[in-house]
């Protein structure tokens, strides 16, 4: 196994790649009870165009198919139920899906090689029926209604649809109810046998553990599994998102006290080749945090003249070719405070001070993190889904932040390509 | 792990000192008996002291301030425990070993200037932070209001009785805002500082003898208080048939809700059966409502059910189709009977108290879980963690029997979504 050291943060991580291509990565941490397990599949919503396993020809799969056999993993076909098998043994089993990726996890203190065991075979052996599929259709339309009447929800996703033009990003993590009854149990194997290979997987073990232990008994239940070669990359689809939005302005109606507000900014970050993207991102979450953030002269000025009333909020969402950077808030004047954010945003004029505090936060941040096996596991998926690989060396990163970089950087970056959403109150 | 309680008097110290975090936590808590007409002026009075201080006029310099001491994590919280109205103002920091020293000392004070140092014009709350606070309380009332499972949860409450503790919005309400000014709310703030129950927590690796000094020597309260009473609260009434309840709403999916009151139980039954009960009728993946409702009748993508404690009610929520509704309700009224025949097996107690154990060890890693369980000990007279783990082997199936009897289902509400795809 390789190991390596997390900067100043007192942990190690210990790698090794099994030869059917699964990678295992561990962090043991010995002062706590509990043990986090996720087991990944690099396939989540966006993975809509893809060359099948076995086939020549590029195949489309309906909207929500990734979420929906996350749904369906849990089907076992001797019937036996995972939740009561995680329950008897007092362990949490969850899975979740994202635009990148589809993730099964579970946390126990005890009985850690029988959980693992079974966490394993569940992910790997699925069976999907006519029935078994048309039953969970009921249950996923439940849960996309739920989002539905989730004002922020609605908000953020109708935003990132008319930002983003082809890039299906721009599409409901569970899809439509629509999209979502077209699927069947053909287009659930189609997209496991493509992407749920262990050469397209990873496990992460956080928490009280001993590693070599882990990879035992992971190598011990890889070895009775038989899968095909794997030897050529999975082709997906490439999309050639233009720096344009597709929509820049909409109003939508819907239960809410106050209106919303979303305002999105697009950037193209190909041509950049003096940074590399995780460097861009962390400019980017900076620039916004100074610009409008909680501790910005904005946020503080808009509150005084009561546009809002609660701080300004922001996400960021990441494409191959584009950094998307959204700003939320409640407000009784949106379209004013849209040309505030406007004017706000493109000028640049923020000290070095507040970029030097900001950085004093990223590091904090890094060391907070540490204490807990849940975000010690998340920052390891989220490394490999972003960069390929782990990084062990944040601490330096972040102080390896120059601010004449951002400067620098910020002096090519336009923001005329945004859009904004609102949401008012019904008519 | 080393647990030190100080009753220095007018408020008490509890300081845990432990090497598992690069942190130190920090709670404290101002709690008194709930009375309605104080809830808003109370609510308003923990907005308007973590938005500024008199060394931080504006919320911005505050947060700058909080950046500065290497992004110490500042937080409140204010809930209805029972009878209790508890605040709490909290300070995660990282340990003087991985910032400089003098942090610990500054980070503490930070939290108190926080609560003893407001900024005050003429000797009282200024004009312009109080409208600002009450703006903002204005906000989170009227978006609590658009949540459909929040407003759901909270007509449900009142439906079962308007008048009681467990039906009040811990917010305050939005009629009674205008009727707070600067001197009513200085003059309440001086009565929390003289009259409520003070605890304070802090779990880290620090020196508990200088943790103390520190605290005698800065922190301003010198009233000797009673201590609290009985925290639990319990139904006089209840009722032989449910009563039912609809109301439209703007919304796609209809949230179901439903009430049940929990008679008088024993010691034993609150800190134990009701966690087994629970588990068994909904309170996890495996349990019964999820595995009919969901699993066999795919009416729902989420079904739960949970027992308050302290209020000893016992709540279910559904997220369903209209057209539904009194098939879900009969199903799971049909679990919940099920259980009170003895229709569930052995091994459904023995998931529950695995779980349970394993929750406490869990419990047991993180920081403000750790004070958490600190608190139940000193609120509710909850038991050590070894006893815990003990105790739970003796439930058995004629206790959860036993328990099942003392639920009454009081009230079924419906806040239908009417909207089509």
């Amino acid at each position: 196994m390789k190991v390596s050291e997390f900067d100043r943060i007192d942990l190690k991580l210990y790698y090794d790649k099994l030869d059917n291509g699964l990678e295992v990565y561990i962090v043991p941490k010995q002062n706590v009870n509990n043990i986090y397990v996720t087991f990944t599949t690099k396939f989540g919503s966006k993975h809509l165009e893809f060359i099948p396993a076995g086939g020549k020809k590029k195949i489309k799969v309906p909207e929500g198919v990734a979420h929906f056999l996350e749904h369906k993993i849990f089907e076992q076909e001797d019937g036996k139920d995972p939740f009561a098998f995680f329950s008897e043994r007092g362990a949490d089993i969850n899975a979740s899906t994202s635009n990148h990726k589809t993730t099964y996890h579970f946390s126990s203190p005890n009985n850690f090689e029988e959980n693992l065991e079974f966490l394993l075979d569940l992910v790997q052996s699925p069976y999907f029926t006519d029935q078994n599929v048309e039953k969970e259709k009921g249950i996923i339309e439940q849960e996309i209604k739920m989002y539905q009447d989730k004002p922020n929800y609605v908000l953020y996703e109708k935003t990132l649809y008319n930002c983003i033009v082809k890039h299906p990003i721009r599409i409901p993590i569970a899809g439509t109810i629509d999209s979502i009854n077209k699927i069947t149990k053909e287009d659930l194997y189609k997209c496991y046998n493509t992407f749920y290979h262990p050469s397209n997987m990873f496990i992460v073990v956080t928490g009280n553990v001993e590693p070599n232990h882990v990879l035992e008994i992971i190598k011990k239940n890889q070895e009775k599994k038989k899968f095909p070669k794997q030897t050529e990359k999975i082709k997906i689809r490439e999309y050639n998102e233009p720096d344009k939005v597709y929509k820049e302005k909409e109003i939508i109606h819907m239960n809410v006290g106050i209106p919303k507000l979303a305002n999105a900014y697009k950037f193209n970050i190909t041509n950049f080749k003096d940074f590399s993207k995780r460097t861009i991102i962390d400019f980017f979450m900076l620039y916004f945090d100074i610009k409008v953030g909680n501790t910005s002269k904005l946020n503080e000025a808009l509150k005084q003249e009561q546009i809002i009333n609660e701080n300004l909020d922001y996400a960021l969402v990441k494409l191959e070719t584009h950094i998307i950077m959204i700003i939320f808030a409640n407000t009784t004047c949106p379209e004013k405070l849209v040309e505030k954010l406007r004017s706000e945003i493109s000028n640049f004029d923020i000290d070095e001070t507040e970029f030097n505090r900001k950085k004093k936060r990223f590091i904090s941040s890094y060391i907070y993190l540490s204490d807990n096996i849940y975000r010690i596991n998340g920052k390891i998926i989220s490394n490999i889904i972003n960069e390929g690989k782990v990084i062990t060396n944040d601490y330096e990163e972040i102080q390896n932040l120059k601010f004449e970089d951002l400067k620098s950087f910020f002096k090519n970056i336009s923001f005329e390509n945004n859009n904004y959403v609102i949401i008012n109150p019904p008519k | 792990m080393k647990y030190t309680k100080y009753p220095v008097g007018p408020y008490n110290i509890h300081i845990i000192n432990t090497d598992k975090f690069k942190t130190v936590s920090m709670k404290i808590n101002f709690r008194r008996k709930i009375i309605k007409e104080e809830l808003t002026i109370r609510r308003l009075l923990v907005e308007i002291l973590t938005e500024s201080s008199r060394k931080y006029p504006t919320q911005r310099d505050l947060i700058i301030a909080l950046e500065d001491l290497y992004n110490l994590k500042l937080s409140q919280s204010i809930k209805l425990d029972g009878t209790y109205s508890v605040i709490s103002f909290m300070a995660q920091f990282l340990n003087e070993k991985y910032t400089e020293k003098g942090m610990l000392e500054k980070s503490i004070l930070f939290l108190f200037d926080i609560i003893f140092d407001p900024d005050f014009e003429n000797g009282k709350f200024k004009e312009s932070n109080l409208k600002k606070a009450k703006n903002r309380l204005i906000e989170i009332i009227k978006e609590n209001e658009k949540d459909p499972t929040f407003y759901a949860n909270s007509r449900m409450v009142k439906i079962m009785g308007a008048k009681e503790p467990y039906s009040f919005s811990v917010n305050g309400y939005i009629e009674e805002i205008d009727n707070i000014n600067t001197t009513n709310l200085t003059k309440y703030y001086k009565q929390v500082l003289h009259s409520d129950i003070v605890d304070i927590f802090i779990i880290g690796n620090v020196d508990p003898k200088n943790i103390k000094a520190i605290i005698q020597k800065n922190f301003g309260i010198n009233t000797i208080k009673k201590q609290g009473e009985n925290p639990f609260y319990e139904h006089q009434k209840f009722r032989k048939r449910a009563r039912k309840q609809k109301e439209d709403y703007d919304s796609y999916q209809t949230k179901l809700v439903i009430g049940a009151k929990i008679a008088p139980l024993t010691d034993f039954e609150r800190k134990y059966v009701a966690f087994v009960y629970n588990f068994i009728l909904g309170g996890s993946p495996d349990s019964k409502l999820f595995r009919t409702v969901r699993e066999q009748h795919s009416l729902c993508y989420s079904i739960s059910s949970r027992i308050r404690i302290l209020q000893n009610l016992l709540i279910i929520n559904a997220g369903i189709d209209k057209e539904n509704i009194e098939k879900t309700v009969r199903l799971i009224r049909k679990e919940m009977n099920s259980i009170l025949k003895g229709i569930f097996e052995d091994s459904d107690i023995e998931k529950a108290k695995i779980n349970f154990k394993n929750f406490l060890q869990e419990t047991m890693d993180d920081p403000y879980s750790i004070i958490r369980y600190y608190v139940e000990q000193e609120y509710y007279n909850f038991d050590l963690i070894e006893t815990r783990i003990k105790k739970i082997d003796e439930v058995d199936r004629q206790k959860v029997i036993e328990f099942a009897k003392k639920i009454h289902v009081d009230t079924i509400f419906a806040l239908e979504g009417g909207k089509s795809k």
